[in-house]
Protein backbone atom coordinates (compact mmCIF):
# COMPACT_ATOMS: atom_id res chain seq x y z
CA UNK A 1 0.00 0.00 0.00
CA UNK A 2 2.39 2.68 -1.25
CA UNK A 3 1.24 5.94 -2.71
CA UNK A 4 3.10 6.75 -5.92
CA UNK A 5 5.29 9.83 -6.06
CA UNK A 6 3.07 11.24 -8.84
CA UNK A 7 -0.04 10.90 -6.68
CA UNK A 8 1.77 12.43 -3.70
CA UNK A 9 2.93 15.43 -5.74
CA UNK A 10 -0.57 15.74 -7.23
CA UNK A 11 -2.15 15.80 -3.76
CA UNK A 12 0.34 18.43 -2.62
CA UNK A 13 -0.38 20.65 -5.64
CA UNK A 14 -4.14 20.17 -5.37
CA UNK A 15 -4.00 21.18 -1.70
CA UNK A 16 -2.22 24.42 -2.61
CA UNK A 17 -4.61 25.20 -5.45
CA UNK A 18 -7.84 24.42 -3.61
CA UNK A 19 -6.70 26.30 -0.53
CA UNK A 20 -6.29 29.51 -2.51
CA UNK A 21 -9.43 29.15 -4.63
CA UNK A 22 -11.55 27.73 -1.83
CA UNK A 23 -10.67 30.55 0.55
CA UNK A 24 -11.17 33.22 -2.10
CA UNK A 25 -14.61 31.90 -2.99
CA UNK A 26 -15.62 31.48 0.67
CA UNK A 27 -14.37 35.00 1.48
CA UNK A 28 -16.27 36.28 -1.55
CA UNK A 29 -19.39 34.53 -0.16
CA UNK A 30 -19.70 32.74 -3.49
CA UNK A 31 -18.62 29.21 -2.62
CA UNK A 32 -21.33 27.78 -4.88
CA UNK A 33 -19.36 29.30 -7.74
CA UNK A 34 -16.88 26.43 -7.32
CA UNK A 35 -19.61 23.86 -8.07
CA UNK A 36 -20.81 25.89 -11.03
CA UNK A 37 -17.30 26.31 -12.45
CA UNK A 38 -16.50 22.59 -12.02
CA UNK A 39 -19.63 21.67 -13.92
CA UNK A 40 -18.97 24.16 -16.68
CA UNK A 41 -15.51 22.61 -16.98
CA UNK A 42 -17.33 19.30 -17.32
CA UNK A 43 -19.35 20.77 -20.18
CA UNK A 44 -16.03 21.75 -21.75
CA UNK A 45 -14.75 18.19 -21.37
CA UNK A 46 -18.00 16.86 -22.91
CA UNK A 47 -17.54 19.28 -25.82
CA UNK A 48 -13.93 18.14 -26.33
CA UNK A 49 -15.15 14.51 -26.33
CA UNK A 50 -17.82 15.44 -28.86
CA UNK A 51 -15.17 17.06 -31.08
CA UNK A 52 -12.96 13.96 -30.73
CA UNK A 53 -15.88 11.78 -31.82
CA UNK A 54 -16.08 13.96 -34.92
CA UNK A 55 -12.41 13.41 -35.63
CA UNK A 56 -11.28 16.79 -34.29
CA UNK A 57 -8.63 16.34 -31.67
CA UNK A 58 -8.51 19.03 -28.97
CA UNK A 59 -6.95 19.17 -25.54
CA UNK A 60 -9.63 18.73 -22.85
CA UNK A 61 -7.84 21.15 -20.48
CA UNK A 62 -7.90 24.07 -22.90
CA UNK A 63 -11.58 23.59 -23.79
CA UNK A 64 -12.59 23.00 -20.16
CA UNK A 65 -10.68 26.12 -19.05
CA UNK A 66 -12.36 28.21 -21.77
CA UNK A 67 -15.79 26.91 -20.72
CA UNK A 68 -15.08 27.47 -17.01
CA UNK A 69 -13.91 31.07 -17.53
CA UNK A 70 -16.77 31.89 -19.90
CA UNK A 71 -19.44 30.40 -17.62
CA UNK A 72 -18.13 31.97 -14.43
CA UNK A 73 -17.97 35.34 -16.20
CA UNK A 74 -21.56 34.70 -17.30
CA UNK A 75 -22.55 33.85 -13.71
CA UNK A 76 -21.07 37.16 -12.57
CA UNK A 77 -23.07 39.02 -15.21
CA UNK A 78 -26.27 37.11 -14.29
CA UNK A 79 -25.63 38.01 -10.65
CA UNK A 80 -26.11 41.69 -11.50
CA UNK A 81 -29.74 41.01 -12.46
CA UNK A 82 -30.69 39.22 -9.23
CA UNK A 83 -28.08 38.00 -6.76
CA UNK A 84 -24.97 35.82 -6.77
CA UNK A 85 -26.89 32.63 -5.93
CA UNK A 86 -29.36 33.07 -8.77
CA UNK A 87 -26.68 34.02 -11.26
CA UNK A 88 -24.48 31.07 -10.35
CA UNK A 89 -27.42 28.64 -10.33
CA UNK A 90 -28.53 29.64 -13.82
CA UNK A 91 -24.99 29.35 -15.12
CA UNK A 92 -24.73 25.94 -13.39
CA UNK A 93 -27.96 24.70 -15.01
CA UNK A 94 -26.91 25.95 -18.42
CA UNK A 95 -23.51 24.27 -18.26
CA UNK A 96 -25.02 20.96 -17.11
CA UNK A 97 -27.59 21.08 -19.91
CA UNK A 98 -24.77 21.64 -22.40
CA UNK A 99 -22.72 18.79 -20.89
CA UNK A 100 -25.65 16.39 -21.28
CA UNK A 101 -26.36 17.67 -24.80
CA UNK A 102 -22.75 17.16 -25.94
CA UNK A 103 -22.62 13.70 -24.36
CA UNK A 104 -25.87 12.74 -26.08
CA UNK A 105 -24.31 13.69 -29.40
CA UNK A 106 -21.08 11.85 -28.64
CA UNK A 107 -20.79 8.21 -29.60
CA UNK A 108 -18.31 5.68 -28.22
CA UNK A 109 -16.39 8.22 -26.13
CA UNK A 110 -19.14 9.27 -23.70
CA UNK A 111 -17.98 6.63 -21.16
CA UNK A 112 -14.79 8.66 -20.70
CA UNK A 113 -16.75 11.37 -18.94
CA UNK A 114 -17.01 9.22 -15.80
CA UNK A 115 -13.41 9.84 -14.82
CA UNK A 116 -14.08 13.59 -15.02
CA UNK A 117 -17.26 13.28 -12.99
CA UNK A 118 -15.75 11.41 -10.03
CA UNK A 119 -11.99 11.74 -10.54
CA UNK A 120 -9.16 9.22 -10.48
CA UNK A 121 -6.70 10.34 -7.86
CA UNK A 122 -4.58 7.19 -8.17
CA UNK A 123 -4.44 7.29 -11.96
CA UNK A 124 -2.65 10.59 -12.40
CA UNK A 125 -0.92 10.79 -15.78
CA UNK A 126 2.14 12.87 -16.64
CA UNK A 127 -0.12 15.19 -18.58
CA UNK A 128 -2.45 15.68 -15.60
CA UNK A 129 0.55 16.39 -13.42
CA UNK A 130 1.85 18.89 -15.94
CA UNK A 131 -1.50 20.72 -15.89
CA UNK A 132 -1.50 20.70 -12.11
CA UNK A 133 2.01 22.20 -11.98
CA UNK A 134 1.09 24.78 -14.62
CA UNK A 135 -2.08 25.74 -12.75
CA UNK A 136 -0.32 25.89 -9.39
CA UNK A 137 2.30 28.24 -10.80
CA UNK A 138 -0.31 30.48 -12.44
CA UNK A 139 -2.60 30.52 -9.41
CA UNK A 140 0.29 31.24 -7.03
CA UNK A 141 1.57 34.01 -9.29
CA UNK A 142 -1.82 35.68 -9.65
CA UNK A 143 -2.50 35.27 -5.96
CA UNK A 144 0.92 36.67 -5.01
CA UNK A 145 0.64 39.65 -7.31
CA UNK A 146 -2.90 40.61 -6.32
CA UNK A 147 -2.98 39.35 -2.71
CA UNK A 148 -3.23 42.73 -0.99
CA UNK A 149 -5.76 44.15 -3.42
CA UNK A 150 -7.83 40.96 -3.30
CA UNK A 151 -7.85 41.04 0.48
CA UNK A 152 -8.96 44.70 0.53
CA UNK A 153 -11.65 43.96 -2.06
CA UNK A 154 -12.95 40.84 -0.29
CA UNK A 155 -13.08 42.61 3.07
CA UNK A 156 -14.48 45.91 1.87
CA UNK A 157 -15.65 46.02 -1.77
CA UNK A 158 -16.88 49.63 -1.61
CA UNK A 159 -13.87 50.93 0.28
CA UNK A 160 -11.46 49.26 -2.13
CA UNK A 161 -13.25 50.72 -5.13
CA UNK A 162 -13.19 54.13 -3.47
CA UNK A 163 -9.45 53.84 -3.01
CA UNK A 164 -9.02 53.49 -6.76
CA UNK A 165 -8.77 49.70 -7.06
CA UNK A 166 -10.27 48.37 -10.29
CA UNK A 167 -12.76 45.95 -8.74
CA UNK A 168 -14.08 44.67 -12.07
CA UNK A 169 -10.57 43.59 -13.01
CA UNK A 170 -10.10 41.99 -9.58
CA UNK A 171 -13.36 40.08 -10.03
CA UNK A 172 -11.96 38.79 -13.32
CA UNK A 173 -8.74 37.71 -11.58
CA UNK A 174 -10.85 35.91 -8.98
CA UNK A 175 -12.82 34.15 -11.69
CA UNK A 176 -9.61 33.23 -13.49
CA UNK A 177 -8.04 31.74 -10.35
CA UNK A 178 -11.18 29.78 -9.45
CA UNK A 179 -11.78 28.57 -13.02
CA UNK A 180 -8.21 27.38 -13.60
CA UNK A 181 -8.21 25.66 -10.22
CA UNK A 182 -11.48 23.85 -10.86
CA UNK A 183 -10.32 22.66 -14.28
CA UNK A 184 -6.95 21.46 -13.00
CA UNK A 185 -8.48 19.14 -10.39
CA UNK A 186 -11.32 17.80 -12.51
CA UNK A 187 -9.31 14.71 -13.56
CA UNK A 188 -8.08 13.88 -10.07
CA UNK A 189 -11.00 14.88 -7.82
CA UNK A 190 -13.88 15.02 -10.29
CA UNK A 191 -16.40 17.76 -11.08
CA UNK A 192 -19.02 16.52 -8.63
CA UNK A 193 -16.73 16.07 -5.62
CA UNK A 194 -14.48 19.08 -6.20
CA UNK A 195 -16.92 21.24 -4.26
CA UNK A 196 -16.26 19.40 -1.00
CA UNK A 197 -12.48 19.56 -1.36
CA UNK A 198 -12.52 23.27 -2.22
CA UNK A 199 -15.11 24.55 0.21
CA UNK A 200 -15.07 22.41 3.38
CA UNK A 201 -11.35 22.97 4.25
CA UNK A 202 -11.64 26.69 3.43
CA UNK A 203 -14.75 27.05 5.59
CA UNK A 204 -12.95 25.32 8.48
CA UNK A 205 -9.88 27.52 7.97
CA UNK A 206 -11.96 30.69 7.95
CA UNK A 207 -13.71 29.70 11.15
CA UNK A 208 -10.65 28.71 13.19
CA UNK A 209 -7.84 30.87 11.80
CA UNK A 210 -6.44 33.84 13.70
CA UNK A 211 -5.33 35.59 10.51
CA UNK A 212 -5.98 35.40 6.78
CA UNK A 213 -2.64 33.71 6.12
CA UNK A 214 -3.45 31.11 8.78
CA UNK A 215 -6.75 30.41 7.04
CA UNK A 216 -4.89 29.55 3.82
CA UNK A 217 -2.36 27.38 5.69
CA UNK A 218 -5.06 25.54 7.69
CA UNK A 219 -7.17 24.81 4.64
CA UNK A 220 -4.23 23.53 2.57
CA UNK A 221 -3.19 21.21 5.43
CA UNK A 222 -6.77 19.97 5.81
CA UNK A 223 -7.13 19.40 2.04
CA UNK A 224 -3.83 17.54 1.95
CA UNK A 225 -4.81 15.34 4.91
CA UNK A 226 -8.27 14.56 3.49
CA UNK A 227 -6.92 13.70 0.03
CA UNK A 228 -4.08 11.63 1.44
CA UNK A 229 -6.37 9.76 3.83
CA UNK A 230 -8.93 9.23 1.05
CA UNK A 231 -6.30 7.79 -1.24
CA UNK A 232 -4.87 5.52 1.46
CA UNK A 233 -8.30 4.25 2.47
CA UNK A 234 -9.25 3.57 -1.15
CA UNK A 235 -6.67 0.77 -1.19
CA UNK A 236 -8.58 -1.12 1.49
CA UNK A 237 -12.16 -0.01 0.83
CA UNK A 238 -13.69 -0.43 -2.64
CA UNK A 239 -14.74 3.21 -2.83
CA UNK A 240 -13.12 5.85 -5.06
CA UNK A 241 -10.39 7.95 -3.44
CA UNK A 242 -12.03 11.27 -4.31
CA UNK A 243 -15.35 10.15 -2.79
CA UNK A 244 -13.57 9.11 0.40
CA UNK A 245 -11.64 12.41 0.51
CA UNK A 246 -14.85 14.38 0.05
CA UNK A 247 -16.55 12.30 2.75
CA UNK A 248 -13.72 12.93 5.20
CA UNK A 249 -13.62 16.67 4.41
CA UNK A 250 -17.40 17.03 4.83
CA UNK A 251 -17.48 14.95 8.03
CA UNK A 252 -14.59 16.97 9.46
CA UNK A 253 -16.42 20.20 8.65
CA UNK A 254 -19.61 19.09 10.40
CA UNK A 255 -17.74 17.69 13.41
CA UNK A 256 -15.69 20.87 13.91
CA UNK A 257 -18.64 23.20 13.39
CA UNK A 258 -20.72 21.26 15.93
CA UNK A 259 -17.80 21.35 18.38
CA UNK A 260 -17.31 25.08 17.82
CA UNK A 261 -20.99 25.87 18.33
CA UNK B 1 -12.29 74.43 -2.67
CA UNK B 2 -12.42 70.80 -1.63
CA UNK B 3 -15.62 70.00 -3.52
CA UNK B 4 -17.67 71.95 -6.04
CA UNK B 5 -20.88 70.48 -7.44
CA UNK B 6 -23.17 72.11 -10.00
CA UNK B 7 -26.51 70.69 -11.06
CA UNK B 8 -25.54 67.21 -9.97
CA UNK B 9 -28.07 64.58 -11.00
CA UNK B 10 -28.12 60.84 -10.57
CA UNK B 11 -30.77 58.17 -11.20
CA UNK B 12 -30.96 54.44 -10.54
CA UNK B 13 -32.82 53.47 -13.71
CA UNK B 14 -36.00 55.57 -13.65
CA UNK B 15 -35.67 56.41 -9.99
CA UNK B 16 -34.12 59.80 -9.40
CA UNK B 17 -31.73 59.73 -6.44
CA UNK B 18 -30.28 63.23 -6.72
CA UNK B 19 -31.34 66.23 -8.75
CA UNK B 20 -30.08 69.75 -9.33
CA UNK B 21 -27.66 69.53 -6.47
CA UNK B 22 -25.26 72.47 -6.30
CA UNK B 23 -22.94 73.23 -3.40
CA UNK B 24 -19.39 74.10 -2.45
CA UNK B 25 -17.35 72.74 0.44
CA UNK B 26 -14.15 74.48 1.50
CA UNK B 27 -10.95 72.66 2.42
CA UNK B 28 -10.87 71.82 6.11
CA UNK B 29 -14.63 72.10 6.60
CA UNK B 30 -16.54 69.54 8.69
CA UNK B 31 -19.92 68.86 7.08
CA UNK B 32 -22.73 66.54 8.16
CA UNK B 33 -25.13 65.31 5.47
CA UNK B 34 -28.54 64.20 6.65
CA UNK B 35 -31.97 63.40 5.38
CA UNK B 36 -34.53 60.58 5.44
CA UNK B 37 -33.91 57.09 4.08
CA UNK B 38 -33.58 57.20 0.30
CA UNK B 39 -32.68 60.90 0.34
CA UNK B 40 -29.55 60.24 -1.70
CA UNK B 41 -26.98 60.70 1.07
CA UNK B 42 -24.89 57.61 0.28
CA UNK B 43 -25.40 58.23 -3.44
CA UNK B 44 -23.91 61.69 -2.98
CA UNK B 45 -20.78 60.27 -1.32
CA UNK B 46 -20.39 57.73 -4.13
CA UNK B 47 -20.78 60.50 -6.72
CA UNK B 48 -18.07 62.51 -4.96
CA UNK B 49 -15.60 59.64 -5.27
CA UNK B 50 -16.73 58.79 -8.78
CA UNK B 51 -17.96 55.23 -8.05
CA UNK B 52 -21.29 56.48 -9.37
CA UNK B 53 -21.12 58.66 -12.46
CA UNK B 54 -23.47 61.56 -11.91
CA UNK B 55 -24.57 64.02 -14.57
CA UNK B 56 -23.65 67.64 -14.06
CA UNK B 57 -20.41 69.13 -12.88
CA UNK B 58 -18.33 67.89 -9.99
CA UNK B 59 -14.84 68.91 -8.98
CA UNK B 60 -12.98 67.31 -6.10
CA UNK B 61 -9.72 69.08 -5.25
CA UNK B 62 -10.03 70.63 -8.69
CA UNK B 63 -10.32 67.29 -10.52
CA UNK B 64 -13.25 65.41 -11.99
CA UNK B 65 -13.43 62.14 -10.00
CA UNK B 66 -15.38 60.45 -12.80
CA UNK B 67 -12.36 60.72 -15.08
CA UNK B 68 -9.35 61.32 -12.87
CA UNK B 69 -8.84 58.41 -10.47
CA UNK B 70 -5.59 59.99 -9.21
CA UNK B 71 -7.65 62.24 -6.96
CA UNK B 72 -8.68 59.15 -4.96
CA UNK B 73 -5.19 59.09 -3.48
CA UNK B 74 -6.21 62.09 -1.39
CA UNK B 75 -9.61 60.76 -0.34
CA UNK B 76 -10.57 58.20 2.27
CA UNK B 77 -13.98 56.61 2.28
CA UNK B 78 -15.47 54.81 5.26
CA UNK B 79 -18.47 52.81 4.05
CA UNK B 80 -21.32 51.57 6.20
CA UNK B 81 -20.20 48.63 8.32
CA UNK B 82 -22.99 46.51 6.81
CA UNK B 83 -21.14 46.48 3.47
CA UNK B 84 -18.02 44.97 5.02
CA UNK B 85 -17.27 41.22 5.22
CA UNK B 86 -16.91 41.26 8.97
CA UNK B 87 -16.46 37.48 9.31
CA UNK B 88 -13.08 37.32 7.54
CA UNK B 89 -10.28 36.13 9.86
CA UNK B 90 -8.48 39.44 9.51
CA UNK B 91 -6.60 41.24 12.27
CA UNK B 92 -6.94 44.92 13.13
CA UNK B 93 -3.36 45.54 11.94
CA UNK B 94 -4.14 43.92 8.57
CA UNK B 95 -7.22 46.13 8.17
CA UNK B 96 -5.34 49.36 8.90
CA UNK B 97 -2.43 48.41 6.65
CA UNK B 98 -4.83 48.12 3.71
CA UNK B 99 -4.60 51.87 3.23
CA UNK B 100 -1.05 52.51 4.42
CA UNK B 101 1.72 50.19 5.54
CA UNK B 102 3.52 52.90 7.51
CA UNK B 103 0.74 54.47 9.50
CA UNK B 104 1.40 56.71 12.49
CA UNK B 105 0.98 54.90 15.79
CA UNK B 106 -0.61 58.05 17.23
CA UNK B 107 -3.77 57.37 15.25
CA UNK B 108 -4.42 53.98 16.83
CA UNK B 109 -3.40 55.32 20.22
CA UNK B 110 -5.82 58.23 20.07
CA UNK B 111 -8.63 56.02 18.87
CA UNK B 112 -7.95 53.65 21.78
CA UNK B 113 -7.22 50.57 19.67
CA UNK B 114 -3.45 50.26 20.11
CA UNK B 115 -3.77 47.11 22.23
CA UNK B 116 -6.13 45.52 19.69
CA UNK B 117 -3.73 45.34 16.76
CA UNK B 118 -3.47 41.54 16.81
CA UNK B 119 -7.14 40.99 17.63
CA UNK B 120 -9.44 39.69 14.92
CA UNK B 121 -11.65 42.44 13.52
CA UNK B 122 -14.71 40.18 13.80
CA UNK B 123 -14.14 39.80 17.57
CA UNK B 124 -14.44 43.55 18.24
CA UNK B 125 -17.60 45.37 19.28
CA UNK B 126 -19.38 47.52 16.68
CA UNK B 127 -17.89 50.66 18.21
CA UNK B 128 -14.33 49.35 18.10
CA UNK B 129 -14.81 48.06 14.55
CA UNK B 130 -15.86 51.53 13.50
CA UNK B 131 -12.80 53.04 15.20
CA UNK B 132 -10.59 50.61 13.26
CA UNK B 133 -12.23 51.65 9.98
CA UNK B 134 -11.66 55.32 10.88
CA UNK B 135 -8.02 54.53 11.74
CA UNK B 136 -7.64 52.83 8.35
CA UNK B 137 -9.09 55.92 6.65
CA UNK B 138 -6.80 58.29 8.56
CA UNK B 139 -3.67 56.15 8.05
CA UNK B 140 -3.68 57.32 4.45
CA UNK B 141 -3.43 60.98 5.61
CA UNK B 142 -6.31 62.03 3.35
CA UNK B 143 -7.20 65.59 2.39
CA UNK B 144 -10.85 64.59 2.30
CA UNK B 145 -12.52 61.94 4.42
CA UNK B 146 -16.02 60.73 3.61
CA UNK B 147 -17.94 58.68 6.16
CA UNK B 148 -21.22 56.85 5.66
CA UNK B 149 -23.26 56.48 8.86
CA UNK B 150 -20.22 56.08 11.14
CA UNK B 151 -22.32 56.12 14.32
CA UNK B 152 -24.73 53.30 13.44
CA UNK B 153 -24.61 50.66 16.17
CA UNK B 154 -21.77 52.51 17.89
CA UNK B 155 -21.70 53.10 21.66
CA UNK B 156 -21.42 56.59 23.17
CA UNK B 157 -17.74 56.21 24.10
CA UNK B 158 -16.78 55.25 20.55
CA UNK B 159 -18.94 58.05 19.15
CA UNK B 160 -17.07 60.56 21.30
CA UNK B 161 -13.65 59.14 20.33
CA UNK B 162 -14.55 59.27 16.64
CA UNK B 163 -15.92 62.83 16.76
CA UNK B 164 -12.90 63.98 18.77
CA UNK B 165 -10.57 62.51 16.16
CA UNK B 166 -12.50 63.92 13.21
CA UNK B 167 -12.45 67.39 14.77
CA UNK B 168 -8.71 67.18 15.27
CA UNK B 169 -7.54 66.04 11.83
CA UNK B 170 -6.34 68.39 9.16
CA UNK B 171 -8.78 67.34 6.43
CA UNK B 172 -12.17 68.10 4.97
CA UNK B 173 -14.68 65.82 6.69
CA UNK B 174 -18.03 64.93 5.17
CA UNK B 175 -20.12 62.51 7.14
CA UNK B 176 -23.51 61.08 6.34
CA UNK B 177 -25.54 60.71 9.51
CA UNK B 178 -28.97 59.43 10.33
CA UNK B 179 -28.88 61.21 13.66
CA UNK B 180 -26.88 64.43 13.57
CA UNK B 181 -26.75 65.01 17.33
CA UNK B 182 -23.51 63.09 18.16
CA UNK B 183 -21.63 65.27 15.70
CA UNK B 184 -23.59 68.53 15.82
CA UNK B 185 -21.21 70.41 18.12
CA UNK B 186 -18.24 69.55 15.92
CA UNK B 187 -19.56 70.36 12.45
CA UNK B 188 -19.17 73.64 10.60
CA UNK B 189 -22.21 73.14 8.39
CA UNK B 190 -25.01 70.65 7.81
CA UNK B 191 -26.52 69.65 4.49
CA UNK B 192 -30.18 68.65 4.56
CA UNK B 193 -31.07 66.47 1.60
CA UNK B 194 -34.09 64.80 0.18
CA UNK B 195 -33.01 64.01 -3.37
CA UNK B 196 -32.60 67.77 -3.79
CA UNK B 197 -30.82 70.20 -1.53
CA UNK B 198 -33.25 71.41 1.13
CA UNK B 199 -30.78 73.53 3.08
CA UNK B 200 -27.04 73.87 3.57
CA UNK B 201 -25.58 76.05 6.27
CA UNK B 202 -24.86 76.37 9.96
CA UNK B 203 -26.99 74.07 12.15
CA UNK B 204 -29.16 76.87 13.48
CA UNK B 205 -29.86 78.13 9.94
CA UNK B 206 -30.80 74.67 8.68
CA UNK B 207 -32.78 73.20 11.56
CA UNK B 208 -36.11 74.94 11.50
CA UNK B 209 -39.62 73.57 11.26
CA UNK B 210 -40.02 74.37 7.57
CA UNK B 211 -36.78 72.71 6.39
CA UNK B 212 -37.27 69.61 8.52
CA UNK B 213 -40.86 69.24 7.36
CA UNK B 214 -39.74 69.55 3.75
CA UNK B 215 -37.00 66.96 4.21
CA UNK B 216 -38.73 64.40 6.43
CA UNK B 217 -42.41 65.05 5.56
CA UNK B 218 -43.07 64.92 9.29
CA UNK B 219 -42.97 67.23 12.28
CA UNK B 220 -39.58 66.91 13.95
CA UNK B 221 -39.29 68.61 17.33
CA UNK B 222 -36.33 70.92 17.79
CA UNK B 223 -34.66 71.66 21.10
CA UNK B 224 -32.05 74.30 21.80
CA UNK B 225 -29.16 73.09 23.91
CA UNK B 226 -27.25 75.09 26.55
CA UNK B 227 -24.79 76.19 23.89
CA UNK B 228 -27.63 77.59 21.80
CA UNK B 229 -27.52 74.94 19.07
CA UNK B 230 -30.73 73.66 17.51
CA UNK B 231 -31.01 69.86 17.81
CA UNK B 232 -33.64 67.98 15.81
CA UNK B 233 -35.14 65.15 17.87
CA UNK B 234 -35.76 62.10 15.73
CA UNK B 235 -38.12 59.21 16.41
CA UNK B 236 -35.34 57.01 17.75
CA UNK B 237 -34.69 59.48 20.55
CA UNK B 238 -38.20 60.02 21.85
CA UNK B 239 -39.99 56.99 20.45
Amino acid sequence: MVISMDSFIAIFLISLIVSISGNLSVFRKASFLIASVSHSALAGVAFSLFLSSQGISVDYFVVAAAFAIAFSAMATVFSKFHDVDTGVSISFALSMALAVAFLSLTRNLSGKIWSFLFGELYLITDKDLFYLILTAVMVLLLFGIFYEKLLFYLFDPEGSEASGINVKFLDFILILIISLSAVSVIRSVGAILAYAIFVAPAAIGKKFARSVKQSFIFSSLISFSCLYAGLLLSYSIPISASALSALIASALYFALMIKKS
Amino acid sequence: MAIVAKNLRFSYGNKIALENLSFEIKEGEFVAVLGPNGAGKTTLLKCIIGILKADGEIRVLGKDPRKDKEVLRFISYVPQRSSISIDLPITVAEVIKMSSKNFEEGIVEELGIKDKMNTLFRELSGGLQQRVLIARALAKKPRIILLDEPFNGVDILSQEKIVEMLEKIDATVITVVHNVNPVLHAVDRVMLLNRELIAFGKPNEVFNRENLLKAYKAEIPIVICEEGLAHPLYGDQHG
